[in-house]
């Protein structure tokens, strides 16, 4: 409908205004093609209503998406450096 | 403008609509029926020439004659079938014909009101327990164009603010505008639902049969609605409603399956539901085409799904992978997700409440997209868990498994590094400031009655109570293996000498969460997907009690 046309169109325009903005130095179609996919929040109707298993994204559901093992155990970057610091104090303190 | 003066025209229009009913043809039916007129608010074809007949023989109150043009004109009208007449699609007819002599797109809410007699009457016809499903399409496409004028009416509070409509099941006040459109299309799905056609399980079939194809598409309508204009209090009414009647979502379309897994999704992930938000965001993604999409460009769709179910993931301590961060369609999520996956990794407490302030130049997008307080609020405890494992590398003892000495970490430690990294975001209600005590609220009044407190940080920085609260919390949760000795200020593993002492006292994240779905949901249930397992609909649902809007 229109109405929905409506709505489209003051959105784009406000999202087109955002990314004239937007100095995040990535290449520039990779810009628009971010600024094209978020320029509206409403899920929209698929063009198509079914396809095949074979064509979905996951048909064996073998792609590793996630990470479930990120413990960290290195203790030598600069933030753990920072907490030994700190944890000292405490030492001291027990110390005295 | 010549206007026929026999009705001929009015004749005509009658008796196609009566041949597409008399094919069963509904999808044709519903394309007959042009609901938008052009830019210039003009329809096309002999639709003029039809509204000014109608205008000139049938004035507004005088619906019984045009009611029995409709009767005289269409045998399925009269006749119906199974001797039952289709009344109910005649008065139809009559909401139609008047439609096009009154709309004007340009006033919204009149066009609105039209638009809901038109869905109404639509509903009322699908009842015919034979034709029915010939209206069907009818309601769907009446559905949307209401649901496309609530939405945009939504954005004009000017000219809803003085409508004042009761609501009809409740005594909370009037109904908002997106409320009433989606109570509207619910009729419409509670109609569905009344099929007698077909066998009497839905359990075993592959596809769905009569009225019931058009469950889900009303479903997503109704739920479109509420979610884009935010009205999400209104959501379990429809959510329950097809967990306790639909049939299973798989035999559906895959369009609407994502859709409606995608709305699901959104609204456990608002209501705290996260591992019942990340199943139904999977099974949306995994279900849609995939890339690169030489078939059905989805990849704004597939870019919302990821959204909520990165989101999701990350508070049930599953980060995204270095493959998944590759997909074209969400190179700008990557500089807004990962910070915060890098602070909760490390426990990096400080980063973690300046990523998430309001402030913060990536909240207008998480604000956006109503996901900043669960992310904020749920991740809490598992940057606690990671800070503690830290501080454990760093000054942990780890214990001697020969003599039967436990690993234990001195709670102190974590205490010096919580109110260090708490330090620097503390931050105090100019509208609650102790005037007499700069830097303080007088809400902090009375804290240390029962604590004892060494500096003036103490009024607003963790204390050992609350570390030990903190810890309790973990444990009762699974997060930490071991307890709390009170008198020794100290955190003690259990079970170290099996797994060790890392692995005992800090298990992952993801596998606490998993274990503990599977040990309370063994079935896998999820409030308001309907997958076809037996018992389900009887789970207990809680979903509304507990959201936060």
């Amino acid at each position: 409908m229109s109405a929905s046309a409506q709505g489209s169109s003051e959105t784009t325009k406000a999202v087109t205004d955002d990314t004239q903005y937007d100095q995040s130095g990535a290449p520039k179609d990779q810009q628009k093609a971010a600024a094209e996919l978020g320029e509206d929040d409403e899920f929209e109707d698929f063009p198509a209503e079914d396809w095949a298993k074979e064509d979905t994204e996951l048909p064996g559901g073998n792609q590793h998406l996630w990470e479930e093992s990120w413990d960290d155990d290195d203790t030598s970057d600069d933030f753990s450096a920072q907490l030994k610091e700190e944890l000292k104090k405490v030492e001291a303190n027990k110390r005295s | 403008m010549g206007v026929p003066l026999d009705g001929s025209v009015l004749q005509m229009f009658l008796r196609q609509v009566d041949g597409m009913i008399f094919a069963r043809n509904g999808a044709k039916l519903s394309g007959h029926f042009v609901i938008e007129p052009d830019h210039q608010g003009n329809f096309p074809g002999t639709y003029p020439l039809l509204i000014e007949y109608i205008k000139i023989n049938f004035l507004a109150d005088n619906d019984d004659a045009l009611e029995q043009a409709c009767i005289d004109n269409m045998s399925s009208v009269k006749n119906g079938a199974d001797e039952m007449p289709w009344n109910e699609f005649g008065r139809f007819m009559v909401a139609y014909l008047r439609y096009l002599t009154l709309v004007d797109v340009k006033d919204l809410l009149s066009t609105y009101d039209l638009l809901t007699d038109l869905v109404q009457k639509c509903t009322s016809a699908l009842r015919h327990s034979v034709l029915g499903i010939v209206a069907l399409p009818t309601v769907i496409k009446c559905s949307q164009a209401l649901a496309s004028f609530a939405m945009v009416l939504d954005k004009h509070p000017d000219l809803t603010r003085d409508l004042i409509r009761p609501s009809y099941d409740d005594e909370e006040g009037s109904e908002s505008i997106p409320e009433r459109c989606a109570n509207i299309i619910r009729a419409a799905i509670i109609e569905c639902f009344r099929e007698r056609s077909g066998p009497s399980s839905d359990v075993d079939e592959d596809t769905p049969y009569g009225k019931r194809i058009g469950v889900y598409v009303l479903a997503n309508l109704c739920l479109k609605v509420l979610f884009q204009c935010d009205q999400l209090g209104a959501v379990p009414v429809v959510v329950d409603l097809i967990y306790e009647q639909a049939p299973p979502l798989h035999i559906y379309p895959k369009a609407h399956q994502i859709t409606y897994l995608y709305y699901l999704g959104r609204f456990h992930f608002a209501t705290s539901h996260f591992y019942d938000a990340q199943a139904a965001l999977t099974t949306a993604f995994g279900l849609c085409p995939k890339s690169p999409y030489q078939l059905i460009d989805c990849r704004h769709q597939l870019r919302l799904i990821l959204i909520y179910l990165i989101a999701s993931n990350i508070v049930l301590g599953r980060f995204p992978s270095p493959s998944l961060w590759q997909r074209p369609e969400i190179q700008d999520l990557r500089p807004r997700f990962e910070p915060l996956c890098t602070a909760i990794r490390k426990g990096d407490i400080t980063s973690f409440r300046r990523l998430t302030d309001v402030d913060n130049e990536h909240a207008p997008f998480f604000l956006r997209y109503r996901i900043l307080f669960q992310i904020k609020r749920a991740s809490e405890i598992i940057i606690w868990r990671n800070l503690m494992r830290r501080t454990f590398l760093l000054v942990g003892q780890r214990g001697d498994t020969e003599n039967r000495k436990a690993p234990t970490l001195d709670l102190d430690y974590v205490l010096q590094l919580m109110r260090w990294m708490e330090r620097p975001m503390r931050y105090v209600d100019p509208d609650f400031a102790d005037e007499y005590n700069p830097g303080y609220s007088f809400l902090d009044e009375g804290r240390d009655n029962y604590v004892e407190r060494n500096s003036d940080d103490d009024f607003i920085l963790p204390n050992m109570l609350e570390v030990e609260c903190m810890c309790a919390a973990m444990i009762h949760q699974g997060l930490l293996g071991g307890f709390v000795s009170h008198k020794l200020r100290r955190f003690a593993i259990t079970g170290a000498r099996s797994k060790g002492p890392l692995a005992a006292g800090f298990p992952r994240v993801w596998d606490v969460v998993r274990q503990r779905e599977m040990e309370t949901n063994p079935k896998g249930y999820v409030t308001g997907w309907k997958k076809g397992i037996p018992g389900e609909g009887e789970r207990e649902i809680e979903v509304e009690e507990e959201a936060e809007y």
